[in-house]
């Protein structure tokens, strides 16, 4: 302990005595453990424990509800999630917690909201207090439409209510019905939907109010989302096996709805329903690569430190010949690294605070009202996290000048320079291998940020199936209260209008517009004529669409025909399929007149669609169908308009037809579909970005590293190059010389980086899109990029080598 | 590019005795250094002819301004004043591209601390020089190989300057220097870090080289040394006291 202090005291004295190597080191491991305190805090924030105030997080877990046979997560019905909640044991709570969305006006201001259909347990599980009114009591879950309530959201009564004191018991209007306001969530609540900061709550009771249709009873409508809360001391494994064993119960009991489901539960990092899954892979390549930026600054401070430890030569030889240990003295120096870094991470973690919110920034705000939530969370695991990332790097950068250092040959050191001989550069092969692994380092960076970049802009030229210029827009007719009859002439008669609109092609219905938030429509399936196996549930997607909507979208029909003004309720019940189902159900017959069975209702297949990609453009192709409007009418519709105008242009000549219809309607403002699909390619975009960003910082610290390293090496062998010029070099020998040697070292760090980015980049597999893992544009722009980088670092040392005064240099003996 | 040619500079119309220009002719060379606001007079006024084929010693008190001479003479620096004619062209104020070129040329430098570089190998350090003359490969290796062979260090071409003896890497230097077929050998106290055996060996080599028609100018302390040379001349403070031919 005594030593230690002596140590401290002593390793501050060092660090005052060259300030200049002190504030670089610095420098570079802030930038270093910065970079990954950032990363961990979003980590934490965002993944990890993604909901302040909820109590227990380790021991919530997603449900993920599966069917045999389909990709992914495919949802529960209301009555089986009552079932599992009935008959575990193993678990605390379960909760309900739907996504939804309304449009809020209070005075003239109408926004979007986005908010939860949540259980009524959903405050008490998650053990968040509302800091005005209540939660939901356990009644106010049951009965149809019977308990109109919500709760709001902090800055929903803050902004929009000005934090009203008696804001409870106040009404407002949520998708048409009259809700009265019982609560208000705390402030650092935002719900439990990782991405977003949610406006209101409504109870389950309230769903058809928010939802199409009536499901709480339907067995058949797949549309819960939700949590549980394990018992203390369960593990998931038990918990899954109770899940399981009660999914067989309810298959053997439901065989119509429950085939081949079953439900697990997934970490909160891996819920399949929200934005956790592509925020998991994003922020795991960034953890990668900050962590690749931590061992480049280490590696540029390590060489800081040789390069000191060769001027401190004298006093290490002097230490250990009044008899020092060497293990004294690998412990002065690892205390002079530590308080280095020490230092660092206090910057690194203020580094992080500062931009625990940065993610939010290149996430753009899907519809005015909406806000994105993506926090990044400071608590004690990531500073503990942080000061273990420091120690580590102090250990990685100190450890091998320590050594170094203290293996001084004491009779060499006491004599002087070798004789006739000019200093070779074997003394500096060390820190030339520290700066190897570094332009190695950059280079994955660099390559990784390529491929990114180049998948992003593949994925933007690629086209979903469908023509992206067609221009949304629409009425809000559930808030305004109408019911089917009457939106359905209002309907009819708004696409009459619009069509006669000048640039107008051609004008359709969508129950969902492409690329939105929305889920479509399930429905289990029976297929005219095709044999499933035992344990096969036939399952698939389908959209409401209204006559054109081919045309409109410019989506290809390849057999049959497109849904005409005639397919009403008169009609024959008619569906487009996709190329998929009609491959996976008809191999080798004409699907055109065939039939299938959906919701009791048989409908004839009158056309085949080309496939299209409605919710990402990295889907993979799933079976699909399509229904007439006129046959399932809904309410709540987008309207879908094909236009050679803008969206902007257009928009006044929509409020024209709208308030020609109904004076108290106003559109919702048009956008293009593009915009949608821009939105949704973020997770690509947010890697691209960060990966950018971190691997700028990387390419900067390389630099750094190299021009430290020729620096250093111009400025030892001084003598050397003047030797040079007394023996005839000019000034082009001598650059090309400091120049070589420069680039020797950056195509050695580029062989090792190409190696280890053809093994690493195969791991970004899941964010690339149609590239190449070993993209050769990606690789040679990084070798492009840090070929220059490197020349520039050169630059400075070679031009003071041509510098050098060879009288001088050769007279210092 | 024959030595006619060295530069673009008229030729100084100065004619020794012989009827032809002295080898190098320098006159009224001040050297001037400039340090913290003190001004050191490191050389006023020299003059000195050297003839082709001439060996010359210069010795002098330790701060006479030999080395800052023999600078001058090698053109790695510049007189303050005074002007300096090398094969009857004026060199004192070449730009530093023509000066390298002149140097890589014209001056074969052997240093007191030999000044062999670590990392090439015998071959390649007695090879540096002719590199910066954009010479063949196989025109080096005649040149490198004809100069170890005249120092008698043939054999050790492959070797590293640290596997040599002194003695041996001052040959090597001397090899370097000679290797380019330079108008003139610049010596610092070329045997300053040997022992007197060694110094004595490498004194004989440059007595050859003398006898060979080299032209040599040499900077000693050693009084025995000096008087392998034709001719002596004494600096003192910068000034040349005494020349004087060898009997
Ligand atoms: N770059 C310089 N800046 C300032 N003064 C210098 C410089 N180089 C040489 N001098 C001074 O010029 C004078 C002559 O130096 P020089 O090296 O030529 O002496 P020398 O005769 O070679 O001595 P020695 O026998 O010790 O090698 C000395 O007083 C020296 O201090
Ligand atoms: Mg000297």
């Amino acid at each position: 302990m005594q030593t230690f202090l002596q140590d401290l005291r002593f390793g501050f004295r060092m660090l005052r005595r060259s300030p200049g190597f002190s504030v670089l080191a610095i420098l570079c491991l802030t930038l270093g453990i910065g970079t990954n305190a950032a990363v961990l805090s979003w980590i934490e924030g965002i993944l990890i424990r993604p909901y302040p105030l909820v109590v227990h997080q380790d021991r919530m877990f997603a449900l993920n509800a599966t069917t045999r046979g389909e990709n992914g997560f495919t949802g529960l019905a209301y009555p089986e999630f009552l079932d599992y909640e009935k008959n575990s044991t193993l678990f605390e709570s379960f909760i309900v917690d739907r996504i939804t969305g309304t449009t809020l006006s209070v005075g003239d201001r109408a926004e979007r909201a986005s908010g939860a259909i949540v259980s009524a347990n959903y405050f008490d599980a998650l053990g968040v207090k509302p800091i005005l009114g209540r939660g939901f009591g356990p009644d106010e879950g049951e009965g149809r439409n019977a308990h109109p309530v919500t709760v709001i959201g902090y800055r929903t009564w803050k902004d929009r209510y000005g934090g009203d004191p008696n804001i409870i018991g106040r009404t407002q209007y949520l998708n048409g019905v009259q809700h009265t306001i019982i609560g208000v969530a705390p402030e650092e609540f935002h719900g439990t939907f990782i991405g977003y900061s949610f406006s209101f709550w409504v109870p389950v009771s309230m769903q058809e109010t928010f939802d199409t249709g009536y499901k709480l009873e339907d067995r058949g409508a797949r549309w819960i989302e939700g949590y549980a809360f394990l018992k203390p001391g369960v593990t998931r494994q038990q918990a899954d096996a109770e899940l399981h064993a009660i999914s067989q119960r309810l298959e053997k009991d439901y065989p119509e709805t429950n085939r081949g489901h079953d439900l697990s539960l997934s970490p909160l990092w891996r819920t399949p329903f929200n934005q956790a899954g592509n925020m998991t892979s994003t922020l795991t390549i960034t953890m990668a690569v900050v962590f690749f930026v931590l061992l480049i600054a280490c590696a540029n401070v390590s060489n800081l430190l040789l390069a000191r430890s060769l001027l401190r030569r004298h006093e290490m030889t002097m230490r250990l010949a009044l008899g020092a240990g060497r293990r004294r003295l690998i412990k002065q120096l690892f205390t002079e690294g530590l308080i280095l870094s020490l230092i660092a991470a206090v910057g690194g973690i203020a580094v992080a605070y500062w931009c625990r919110n940065a993610l939010v920034l290149s996430f753009p705000s899907p519809a005015a009202g909406i806000v994105i939530d993506l926090p990044g969370r400071i608590d004690w695991r990531v500073l503990v996290a942080s000061v273990a990332v420091c120690v580590g790097a102090t250990m990685l950068f100190a450890l091998m000048p320590a050594i170094h250092a203290s293996h001084v040959d004491l009779s060499g050191a006491l004599k002087t320079d070798g004789g006739g001989v000019v200093a070779g550069s074997s003394r500096s092969r060390l820190r030339s291998a520290l700066v190897l692994v570094q332009v190695a380092l950059s280079f994955v960076l660099l390559a990784g940020t390529g491929l990114l970049l180049q998948s992003l802009q593949r994925m933007q030229n690629t086209s979903p199936g469908f023509s992206t210029d067609v221009i949304v827009s629409g009425a809000d007719l559930v808030s305004a209260g109408y019911n089917l009859e009457r939106a359905k002439a209002f309907d009819t008669q708004l696409l009459d209008r619009v069509r006669e609109i000048p640039g107008v092609e051609s004008v359709t219905l969508s129950r969902l517009q492409p690329f939105s938030y929305g889920v479509f429509s399930t429905a289990p399936l029976t297929i005219d004529g095709y044999q499933t196996a035992p344990d096969e549930q036939l399952n698939s997607s389908y959209l409401e669409v209204g006559e054109d909507y081919f045309k409109t979208l410019g989506v290809p029909i390849v057999a049959g025909r497109e849904f005409q003004r005639t397919d009403d309720e008169n009609a024959v019940p008619v569906a487009i399929i996709n190329e998929t189902m009609a491959a996976k159900y008809w191999p080798r017959k004409d699907p055109i007149g065939q039939r299938l069975k959906v919701k009791d209702r048989w409908l004839q297949i009158v056309g085949v669609a080309k496939n299209v990609k409605y919710e990402n453009k990295l889907e993979l192709p799933r079976t699909f169908f399509y229904v007439p409007m006129r046959q399932n009418f809904l309410v709540s519709n987008a309207l879908l308009i094909r236009t050679r105008e803008t969206p902007g242009a257009i928009r006044a000549a929509l409020a024209r037809e709208v308030h020609a219809l109904d004076p108290n309607l106003a559109p919702t403002a048009p956008f293009r579909v593009q915009e949608q699909v821009d939105r949704k390619g973020y997770t690509q975009r947010l890697a691209a970005t960060l990966v950018a960003i971190f691997g700028a910082i990387a390419l900067f610290l390389a630099g750094i590293g190299l021009y430290a390293v020729m620096s250093y090496s111009v400025s030892q062998s001084t003598r050397e190059l003047g030797l040079r010029m007394a023996l005839g070099a000019n000034t082009r020998d001598l650059l090309r010389l400091v120049f070589l040697h420069g680039l020797q070292l950056t195509v050695a760090g580029i062989v090792f980086g190409g190696i280890a980015a053809l093994i690493l980049t195969r791991l970004m597999g899941n964010l690339l899109y149609k590239v190449s893992p070993h993209d050769p544009l990606a690789f040679g722009s990084a070798l492009v990029v840090i070929t220059i980088a490197s020349l520039a670092a050169c630059f400075l040392p070679a031009w003071r080598a041509t510098r050098i005064d060879p009288v001088q240099a050769l007279r210092e003996q | 590019m024959n030595s006619n040619e060295l530069t673009e500079t008229q030729p100084t119309n100065v004619v020794n005795g012989n009827g032809v220009h002295p080898l190098i002719r320098l006159a009224g060379v001040t050297k001037v250094f400039l340090t913290d606001e003190v001004e050191t007079h490191a050389l006023s006024g020299i003059h000195l002819d050297i003839r082709e084929g001439e060996y010359i010693s210069i010795a002098g008190p330790s701060g006479c301004g030999k080395t800052t001479l023999l600078s001058i003479l090698g053109l790695l620096d510049t007189p303050s004043e005074g002007s300096y004619a090398l094969k009857g062209h004026e060199v004192a104020n070449l730009s530093f591209a023509d000066r390298a070129r002149v140097r890589n040329r014209e001056i074969g430098f052997i240093f007191q601390s030999f000044n062999l570089i670590g990392d090439l190998s015998v071959f390649e350090n007695v090879e540096l020089p002719l590199t910066y003359r954009g010479m063949s490969a196989g025109d080096r290796k005649a040149l490198v190989t004809e100069a170890l062979e005249r120092v008698g260090m043939a054999h050790r071409g492959k070797h590293l300057p640290s596997q040599l003896s002194g003695g041996q890497q001052q040959r090597v230097a001397v090899a370097r220097a000679l290797a380019g077929r330079p108008a003139i050998l610049l010596a610092d106290e070329p045997t300053g870090n040997l022992d007197s055996r060694n110094g004595e060996a490498v004194m004989q080599l440059l007595r050859e080289l003398h006898q060979g028609g080299a032209t040599i100018c040499m900077v000693t302390h050693d009084e025995r040394f000096a008087q392998h040379a034709d001719r002596t001349v004494h600096l003192f403070d910068g000034q040349i006291v005494e020349d004087r031919m060898a009997a």
